[in-house]
């Protein structure tokens, strides 16, 4: 019986210790990806496998060309992203070279229409009627847009708030559209090493 | 009509009655006669190759008369057109006092006993004129073709009896001839089990699947062929994702197996998909068995099953949208009036997915697969269309009715629910001997749901896209 006692009485501690580990001092691991789905949409081009639209160097940015994004396996860690004390969901794209364009018109914006690689200026996606974008060249709202910090040739933009309302808060994952007014050059998804990428914290407890 | 027509008209009739009359009691006192050439030295004489002239220009008038006729469509003649038409002309220099019990009859010599032509009582064999044929005239030269033509098309059992062959040619050469007459004039004398057919069909590839319709009873003794198509696909519009260019297949079809009237084979088909994000890749590999069960009241009943394999092993993206397997059966219908012919196909087929990934997508990362769901697929075909011994024009409707469509990856998923898809389109052949070539088109009639042929998958079949125009040529054996 005294064997017993002592036995529930260890795993009464342990299982204590493992809740203060979890309420007080949570632990989070800093993660970063390359952006998965990159898909330039360019007005005029409705061809959905125009070479020149997929797995690029480079992809300019202008008026007639804006750029889709996603990182497709970020549903898997809606449960575990931590925004808390001021941690971001970040995103960070590279220019191809430096400018001196102002930027600040250089947006991030939640997409508001589902999409797939077949995407182009006019559609979303080739699957039925509801394929087509709303608005040439991609659904999004402009009041949700997030202006970029420019970091050297780097790009940040804090995209935590797209996080928390758009992807988490609908449990879907949208993606985001790069929309510039002015021409700028930054680094596409075949260079692994400057490719668009995605930071966050995720709980490791 | 005019009054001179009239009495040439009824001249002839009394000159083949006669004929026919003669022949009849010649062939009734001594059974059947012996059509072919003699050893008694009569046929060793020199002849020449007629290549043009009164003989070969009624011969081109036999078969006009032939075609209008439909013999095609008539049980035991199938071949009759093809014996008149390719059966080589020879002229003997001189004539010859008819020795032969088959120059008795009076389709084979005059009166003086002189022989007006020879053949030999089998398929393809050539036909031997003799100068005293020069002296008939234009009509009566065209019964002496479809007379010897007979001797070689009917089924053996029946090419050698004169009584058999001089009623058909006076049935087909009667002034009152009617495709109906002839058909029971033949059927009085030929039983159905003894029918042998031997010419090919046309327009078995008016899809790129091989069509049942192959199983025509024009086909039966040659069912086999090998043969290549080419499809080219048309966008038409923003909602087709294949992107396929064209399809290429090549293919084989044999039936060593079941009863002259019931063959019974398998067909292969390697194919190629060629698009502008794709390239050329390997397409689906198509087997098909196909049996013709039976025929009842002129009605030709075909059974099959196709199926279409995924080639792609698991290492090769499947940029097409195409790397399913498809796996169908179903009956068919065929039914010959006259020169028109309608045929039904009704078949199932079974669900099936495909994974699909976006060609070349960046070092980065890479997209996530799509995978396509294909529910259930019920068709159910028409063609229709005029055909005669080497031409067959014509159009098919078709309608697919399917459970559902879903594209399901990590972040899009949507599904069309049931929709219905019907196409149209023309279909035409031309036969050249044993060789075929076919032209097709198909295009969507009618569709909800904005739904085109990539949503059934089964680029074998239906193709892909918005529709498609094709050709295809095919040598039958």
């Amino acid at each position: 019986m005294r064997i017993l006692i002592s036995v529930l009485f260890l795993l009464g501690l342990t299982g204590c210790a493992e809740f203060l580990k979890d309420t007080k001092n949570p632990v989070t691991t800093s993660l970063e990806f390359p952006v998965t789905e990159i898909k330039l949409l360019v007005r005029g081009v409705g061809n959905m496998y125009e070479p020149s639209t997929y797995g690029q160097l480079i992809y300019t940015i202008n008026d007639n060309q804006q750029l889709l994004l996603r990182y497709e396996k970020l549903k898997e860690y809606f449960g575990s992203i931590s925004t808390d004390g001021g941690k971001k969901v970040e995103f960070q794209i590279n220019l191809a070279s430096d400018t001196t364009e102002d930027l600040s018109r250089l947006q991030l914006c939640p997409v508001t229409r589902n999409w797939t690689m077949h995407a182009t200026w006019q559609r979303a996606h080739p699957f039925g009627a509801d394929g087509v974008w709303s608005k040439e060249g991609g659904d999004y709202p402009l009041a949700d847009c997030v202006s970029t910090v420019k970091e050297g040739l780097r790009l940040k933009y804090d995209m935590t708030s797209w996080y928390v309302n758009f992807a988490r808060g609908q449990s879907q994952n949208l993606g985001l559209l790069l929309v510039s007014p002015v021409t700028i050059r930054i680094a596409g998804d075949n260079d692994p090493s400057s490719a668009p990428r995605i930071f966050f914290q995720k709980w490791v407890n | 009509m005019t009054r001179k027509s009239l009495f040439a008209s009824l001249r002839m009739a009394l000159t083949l009655a006669g004929l026919v009359l003669s022949v009849s009691l010649t062939a009734r006192g001594d059974g059947y006669v012996i059509v072919g050439n003699g050893d008694d030295g009569s046929d060793l004489e020199a002849a020449i190759k007629i290549e043009s002239g009164p003989i070969p220009m009624a011969r081109d008038k036999a078969v006009t008369l032939l075609e209008k006729l439909n013999v095609v469509g008539i049980p035991g003649l199938g071949n009759l057109i093809p014996e008149v038409q390719r059966s080589p002309l020879f002229l003997a220099k001189e004539d010859v006092i008819s020795s032969l019990k088959s120059d008795r009859s009076n389709f084979h010599s005059d009166v003086s006993g002189k022989v007006f032509a020879r053949t030999l009582a089998q398929p393809y064999a050539s036909t031997r004129f003799f100068p005293i044929s020069t002296r008939l005239e234009e009509s009566q030269l065209i019964a002496l073709h479809i007379h010897e033509g007979l001797h070689r098309a009917l089924p053996a059992e029946y090419r050698q009896d004169e009584n058999v062959v001089s009623e058909i040619t006076l049935a087909i050469t009667s002034p009152q001839a009617s495709h109906d007459n002839v058909k029971e004039t033949t059927q009085k004398h030929i039983r159905e089990n003894d029918i042998r057919y031997s010419s090919p069909t046309l327009g078995g590839y008016g899809s790129s699947l091989p069509s049942v319709s192959g199983l025509g009873r024009e086909r039966l003794s040659r069912p086999s062929s090998v043969g290549y198509s080419l499809s080219q696909y048309w966008q038409g519009g923003p909602a087709t994702f294949s992107y396929v260019d064209r399809l290429h297949v090549i293919h084989s079809d044999l039936y060593p197996f079941g009863g002259v009237d019931t063959p019974f084979g398998l067909g292969l088909q390697m194919s190629a998909i060629e698009g502008p994000a794709s390239g050329l890749t390997m397409g689906p590999l198509g087997i098909a068995v196909r049996l013709r069960a039976w025929s009842i009241r002129d009605f030709e009943i075909g059974i099959f099953a196709q199926a279409a394999m995924n080639l792609l092993s698991a290492n090769e993206r499947q940029v097409t949208g195409f790397g399913r397997d498809v796996f169908t059966a179903g009956v068919s219908m065929r039914k010959t009036i006259d020169r028109f012919y309608v045929e039904n196909f009704l078949s199932v087929t079974l669900p099936g997915r495909s994974d699909y990934s976006f060609p070349s997508v960046g070092r980065a990362g890479g997209s996530q697969p799509l995978t396509y769901v294909y529910g259930t697929a019920v068709n159910a075909k028409i063609r229709t269309g005029y055909r005669s011994s080497t031409l067959e024009v014509g159009a098919f409707v078709d309608l697919y009715v399917v459970d559902n469509f879903q594209i399901n990856s990590a972040n899009f998923n949507k599904e069309t629910g049931r929709f219905k898809l019907a196409s149209i389109g023309p279909e035409a052949s031309m036969r050249f001997d044993e060789v075929t070539v076919s032209i097709f088109g198909r295009h969507i009639l009618s569709t909800d749901r904005e739904v085109n042929f990539d949503y059934l998958g089964n680029i074998l079949q239906t193709g892909a896209a918005q529709g498609s125009v094709g050709a295809s040529v095919a040598v039958s054996f």
